[in-house]
């Protein structure tokens, strides 16, 4: 039995409704369909040299290693020592689903707020994990032996999600 | 014909859109030209190159210093105040953290798929922002400390370590004549008020 085609018609057009619904699940495969969510989370962003950069006579401290769990936060301390007080910079070797974030100093209690900061050879740095599985970080220091002039100060480090711009390269 | 028409209508859309996202002070330079006017005495400082990873994110603050101390930026409406030299970067400028009025505080991505440099140049100026500053009607050029007793004596210093720190003053002087100082990093300058 042959349908009229006006019922073929009107069939056709109600299925048409879920095309947007069709194109929005297509765009969204890639993610959907990758087990490992955004991130690649054994690439690892490594010391690039932000400890020290531009310093002569910088000594770099080293923190312990941290493991972070997922969803987890904490707060990495280096300091410097005595014969080089100064903080001159940091960095980190870290997953990349890690976000590192320098915080700033504590104020002194009692202290004129329009008084220059006084510098102390310590610095803290939270480190948030974004992904999935566990991650690690490590900070490092740079210090020198008096106060630095600088112009340029890091304040937060990340990586991009690997996976969510489809890169499948670097070290693990 | 029709098809012709679409792709005319596209394309001209595609060039409005892209009229709309260009910022608004579109320039060649950290220091313009700027369509909403000059940045006064702004002269480049180009910064130190900073090393990124590959697909890799840090935020940074940059300081305008010596006796070009001020960025404008986009908190003055001079979106662009600032270069960087590598194109495999894209910026975003955090206006909000920017406290200080030396300050510029962004957010870069290399997105290449090697590890790169990037040198950051700011536009800085002699003269503070609009709304910053000793309320003092600058006369002419910059000129050396005069010496006169001080007041209205401020710090301003990023809450980072290392601090990046400057000093803004009046002077006056025995005949009346009042200045606006700003010392950096072992300058002083001043500026007559009128």
């Amino acid at each position: 039995m042959t349908r009229p085609r006006s019922d073929i018609t009107r069939g056709w057009r109600g299925w048409r409704g879920l095309a947007p619904l069709g194109l929005v699940l297509a765009a969204a495969a890639p993610a959907l369909a990758s087990p490992q969510g955004l991130y690649d989370e054994g690439r690892v962003l490594e010391r690039r040299g932000t400890a020290c950069l531009g310093q002569a006579d910088c000594v770099t401290v080293e923190s312990r290693q941290a493991r972070i769990a997922k969803g987890e936060s904490t707060i990495l301390q280096a300091r410097c020592p005595a014969g080089h007080p100064y903080v001159a910079g940091w960095d980190t070797e870290q997953h990349e689903h890690l976000v590192t974030t320098a915080l700033p100093p504590k104020p002194r209690r009692g202290a004129d707020p329009d008084a220059p900061v006084a510098t102390s050879g310590r610095i803290e740095v939270a480190a948030t994990n974004n992904g999935e599985t566990q991650g690690r970080v490590t900070l490092l220091l740079g210090c020198v032996a008096s106060p630095p002039r600088v112009t340029a100060v890091m304040k937060q480090r990340s990586g991009v999600p690997s996976n969510h711009a489809g890169f499948s390269g670097g070290s693990r | 014909m029709r098809s012709m028409l679409l792709r005319a209508r596209r394309l001209l859309g595609a060039l409005l859109l892209a009229a709309l996202l260009a910022p608004a002070g579109a320039m060649a330079g950290p220091c313009g030209p700027y369509t909403t006017g000059n940045i006064p005495d702004c002269e480049p400082q180009q910064q130190a190159p900073v090393p990124y990873g590959i697909l890799e994110t840090q935020g940074w603050a940059y300081y305008c210093t010596g006796d070009h101390p001020y960025f404008w930026g986009l908190s003055s409406s001079y979106p662009g105040d600032f270069t960087w030299d590598n194109s495999c970067f894209s910026a975003i400028e955090n206006v909000f953290p920017e406290t200080t009025p030396n300050k510029f505080d962004a957010t870069f991505t290399n997105w290449c798929l090697s590890a790169e440099n990037i040198v950051v140049t700011l536009g800085c100026s002699s003269q503070p922002p609009p709304g910053f500053g000793p309320s003092c009607n600058e006369t002419g050029g910059p000129v050396g400390d005069p010496g006169c007793p001080q007041s209205n004596i401020s710090n301003h210093c990023s809450s980072t370590n290392p601090p990046v720190c400057f000093q803004t003053a009046t002077e006056t002087c025995s005949d009346g004549t009042t200045y606006s100082c700003t010392a950096d990093q072992g300058i002083v300058w001043c500026y007559k008020c009128g």
